[in-house]
């Protein structure tokens, strides 16, 4: 039985609707009564089947064990799979089938900003001359990437109005890290050994945290309010007479959508106390071109450029996480770094005359994070995006994003409840709490699925019970948001007359809900 | 140009039912003293071809192995990459997917990480690996922390200056930041010297861990065996980082005593890119599993007993531990990941054993014919190599570099004063799968006549 004749004789209209969001969910890959689950490489291998031939020897051969000790040389071949091509081709072929994507299907992540990938990045990333450029080479070989890497660091400056960036960190946590130990090192430098404590609003990602105790950093926790900002009275508190603060991490917008309305005066309040403000720039695709946080006290702050700047997110990375600082923070950023100057005689500059550098090493670098410069691959992408967007199409990013995110918020407030129900930015969070039939968010996520859209961020931010968290971004169409909310109606209406489906929920996959206890109890890693 | 869908119409519509009279209204909840009402300074907006002729043009300022002959090595190297892996990664159901949080629609990354997952234990000798780490450099960071997580009290750390320089340097940077003391431990003619990493452990020390790399950054293959010996001893565990391709025809690390073992693994199949995006791996044995970070996946079932594939051991995580986290990290290099497992299927059991032999017969190929050269000779002559060797050069290194470029066409190797500054006669070159004979010939041509 599918999902969908349940419906049947219940309620027309929501029929409609989901055998319209059923037919989406219907690729193949999806519903197969006679699956057992994922098949894997190593099921369809079979001894002395091959598929590509590595280049030739071309040289005589040299026998391991005639130039190697004994001990150093592998006894056996590791077991990899051994098939054919056209099956590999098949396997991967089928099991990307049971993906969702922003491809195939509506992705409203919160706090992932699951915008389109647009295709000339891809392109532009193709281009010769980049992936087998060596990060060792000389500067003299790498002048296009170089340039490439400081105009991406140009522009990240610009849009977060502060002072300088490094492009070293590989993710957004990176950045975080990265940022901290900078601020651990210009707070040491100026004799403020005893501040250890860096500020936590509740409604942080739990990066934040994880990040201070990796960088030596305690952590105190802030309240939100009822509204969901910073609670200031618990600022004033949790300052207390500031020595031992070193900084406050802030996400802003927040983790619930919304502005924080004092951020400038919780910037002053930390300044005063000596301590420096990170700005987590998850949710910067709200205010893109409209607010830069080095305007609005921010010293310091990371990007995703897999949020904000499209770069794809790979099922789950390469992302790159820069950070910008001001002025005060710039001595203490890792190296290797760029610097642009003018090209000298004999020097075959740019159309502008520039030559740019790389800067090994700097008196009060915290040193580097990671090996080699920076995720090169990232940049282009992301540069490529900025510059196809301009000035005013990053506003236009920004204004898109906060219109589709209210107009979801004012058509879902009467299906479920909006856990703040007042002017959003990028996002805004729901919650499953109080709905009958002791339906959780997790239902809600599951079900979504057989409807053929990705389920929203769910159980976060901590402070909202059964969180559900829709971000729908700019590049979606008034007619996929329409469509949503109408599912969202049909599932609610299903809440009501169908729980057990919900509950049961998905049903139309390869698998259903999967046993999570037992992967712990009995681990199983490896196939 | 931007990929907003919206019309005029649609926004005044949308618009209309949120309650608003304009953007600007919705916009309103940013302050007024914290808008930015200016034009970003970005350059103006460009177009899908004005974009590719900029981009283009700047390429065309880099002199890369796609135009010449490269001998250049040390961290990241370039191996033959068959077409379907870029075909297969195309699919955009991998590369514009999120996390696999939901399993249910992400069996399809989760099962690719599973795999990654189970060829890296082989080819490592190891019991876990997790989905992949940023890079080689913090993968050898990560391996430590682990190292440290393990054994509580423990507040030292030795390292081998065979290790790479940069993942050297990651671990200045984050055991400073830990507070943990960081040892580096001389090499001894190139190598690593089992008796000198015990001797430099200080007096009333608790190790963590000691960390080697095989093949080590003159490409020379360590006494893992004996090093992991050494390391024991000192009641310490043994982090040894190897390049992964190296492992075609070196023994797998677990098998000679490795507790974790790590390494960079952007060889198969991705390209150097610059040094980024690249990809770590971590494996070590089932009983630090809880101490290791980032995303594992698992095996288990469904309802009705499916074999379903899920992120597992997740209270490690950052999202759930917070403060008490085993890493801050998120994200893995799952592309990249799933670039090297596609790789390694194509290549298959015989083909990776094949694609080895190919390296070290020609590296040693290369490094017979540099030998015989008059005023050349290898640094050294008695230890073992895969397929990166060091030699000494008649001239400094960085004209031998200059020249080879200049006169030759040949992007040379890695200059052994960026390793030591009195080492100026020292190049260390890599020879690969992806550099033919012909090349090589040439670069031996080449050499004979720079001195």
């Amino acid at each position: 039985m599918t999902s969908t004749d349940s419906h049947v004789g219940q309620d027309d209209h929501n029929v409609a609707v989901a055998r319209t969001a059923f037919a989406r969910a219907d690729y193949p890959g999806a519903a197969d009564a006679e699956h057992q689950g994922p098949v894997t490489i190593f099921d369809i291998s079979v001894p002395g089947r091959r598929a590509v031939r590595p280049p030739p020897l071309q040289v005589p051969a040299v026998d391991a064990n005639s130039v190697l000790p004994a001990g150093s040389v592998r006894k056996e071949r590791a077991d990899l799979p051994e098939v054919g091509e056209l099956d590999a081709m098949r396997h991967y072929t089928r099991l990307s089938t049971l993906n969702f994507s922003i491809a195939n299907a509506f992705y409203p992540l919160g706090s992932c900003t699951m915008k389109y990938n647009p295709l000339i990045n891809e392109r532009v990333a193709g281009i010769e001359g980049q992936a087998n450029l060596h990060p060792m080479q000389p500067d003299d070989e790498c002048q296009g990437m170089l340039e490439l890497c400081w105009r991406t660091q140009q522009v990240l400056i610009e849009i977060s109005g502060l002072d300088d960036v490094s492009i070293h960190p590989a993710a957004g946590a990176h950045g975080e890290l990265t940022a901290l130990m900078c601020m651990r090192a210009a707070l040491d430098d100026r004799g403020d050994q005893h501040k250890m404590v860096i500020l936590i609003p509740d409604s942080a990602h739990g990066t934040n945290p994880a990040s201070c105790t990796m960088a030596g950093f305690s952590t105190r926790e802030l309240k939100s309010n009822k509204s969901g900002r910073v609670d200031m009275d618990d600022l004033a508190t949790k300052i207390g007479d500031g020595k031992d603060i070193a900084g406050l991490m802030i996400t802003n917008p927040s983790t619930l959508g919304l502005f924080e309305p004092n951020i400038k005066v919780i910037c002053e309040k930390i300044h005063e106390a000596g301590g420096f403000v990170y700005m987590d720039g998850a949710n910067m695709n709200a205010i893109v071109g409209k607010a830069r946080p080095g305007d609005f006290g921010v010293d310091v702050m990371h990007y995703n450029l897999h949020k904000t700047f499209s770069q794809p997110h790979g099922g789950g990375g390469p992302g790159a996480g820069p950070i910008a600082v001001r002025e005060t923070l710039a001595p203490y950023l890792p190296v290797p770094k760029i610097e642009r100057r003018d090209a000298k005689d004999g020097e075959n500059g740019n159309d502008d005359g520039h030559w740019f550098d790389t800067i090994w090493s700097s008196p009060k670098s915290i040193g580097r994070t990671r090996g080699f410069m920076t995720n090169a691959g990232v940049m282009v992408r992301s540069y490529t995006y900025i510059r196809a967007n301009g000035s005013d199409g990053l506003k236009a990013v920004a204004e898109n994003a906060v219109i589709n995110a209210n107009y979801l918020r004012a058509r879902l407030r009467d299906v479920f409840r909006v856990w703040i129900d007042e002017p959003c930015m990028h996002e805004f969070v729901a919650t499953a709490k109080g709905l009958p039939n002791d339906i959780k968010a997790t239902d809600i996520a599951k079900r979504l699925i057989d409807y053929g859209i990705h389920p929203p961020t769910i159980y976060f931010p901590l402070i909202v019970p059964e969180a559900l968290m829709i971000e729908p971004t700019e590049t979606e169409s008034k007619e996929t948001l329409d469509h949503f909310v109408e599912v969202m109606k049909a599932l609610r209406a299903e809440i009501d007359s169908d729980p057990q489906t919900v509950k049961t929920a998905p049903h139309t996959r390869s698998i259903g809900r999967p046993d999570e206890v037992a992967a712990v109890k009995n681990p199983r890693v490896t196939a | 140009m931007h990929y907003v869908q919206n019309t005029d119409t649609d926004r005044d519509a949308m618009l209309a039912t949120i309650g608003a009279d304009s953007v600007d209204e919705l916009m309103a909840v940013i302050p007024p003293d914290c808008r930015f009402e200016g034009d970003l300074d970005i350059g103006p907006a460009l177009t899908e071809d004005e974009l590719y002729r900029h981009l283009k043009s700047l390429a065309a300022r880099n002199i890369s192995a796609d135009d010449k002959p490269s001998f250049l090595g040390a961290g990241a190297y370039r191996h033959f990459c068959p077409a379907l892996v870029d075909n297969l990664v195309s699919r955009t159901e991998y590369w514009t997917a999120y996390t696999p949080y939901q399993p249910e629609a992400s069996q399809g990354t989760l099962t690719t990480i599973y795999e990654w997952q189970t060829m890296m234990t082989r080819l490592t000798g190891s019991d876990v690996s997790n989905a992949s780490l940023y890079d080689g450099a913090t993968a050898v960071v990560e391996a430590v922390m682990m190292a440290l997580r393990t054994k509580r009290k423990s507040d030292t750390v030795l390292v081998s200056k065979g290790v790479h320089p940069d993942a050297r340097g990651c671990l200045q940077t984050y055991m400073r930041s830990l507070g943990v003391t960081l040892i580096e431990v001389d090499l001894d003619g190139g190598r690593t010297d089992p008796a000198a990493l015990t001797a430099a452990v200080p007096e009333g020390a608790n190790v963590a861990a000691i960390a080697i790399q095989s093949p080590n950054v003159y490409g020379i293959v360590e006494d893992v065996k004996s090093c992991c010996d050494a390391i024991h001893a000192a009641d310490a565990l043994s982090v040894v980082s190897a390049d992964p391709v190296s492992l075609s025809v070196l023994e797998a690390p677990g098998n000679l005593g490795a507790d974790m073992i790590c390494g960079e693994a952007t060889g198969m199949g991705n390209g150097p890119w610059f040094g980024g995006p690249g990809v770590g791996y971590l494996c070590g044995r089932m009983d630090h599993v809880r101490q290791m970070p980032a995303r594992i996946a698992g095996e288990t079932v469904d309802g009705e007993g499916r074999r379903a594939i899920v992120l597992t051991f997740q209270t490690r995580e950052q999202h759930i531990r917070r403060t008490k986290a085993t890493s801050n990290i998120c994200t893995s290099q799952q592309l990249m990941a799933l670039r090297a497992t596609i790789w390694m299927t194509l290549l298959g059991k015989d083909g990776f054993a094949e694609l080895g032999e190919v390296n070290l017969s020609r590296a040693h190929y290369a490094a017979d014919a540099i030998a015989a050269l008059s005023g050349y000779e290898l640094a050294f002559p008695d230890q073992p190599f895969f397929n990166e060797f060091t030699i000494r050069t008649p001239i400094p290194a960085a004209d031998v570099n200059r020249r080879l470029k200049d006169d030759h066409g040949i992007l040379g190797g890695f200059d052994g004063s960026r390793l030591d500054p009195a080492d100026t006669h020292t190049l260390i070159l890599a020879v690969t799968d992806m550099n033919t004979k012909s090349e090589i010939d040439a670069l031996v041509s080449a050499l004979e006549t720079i001195r």
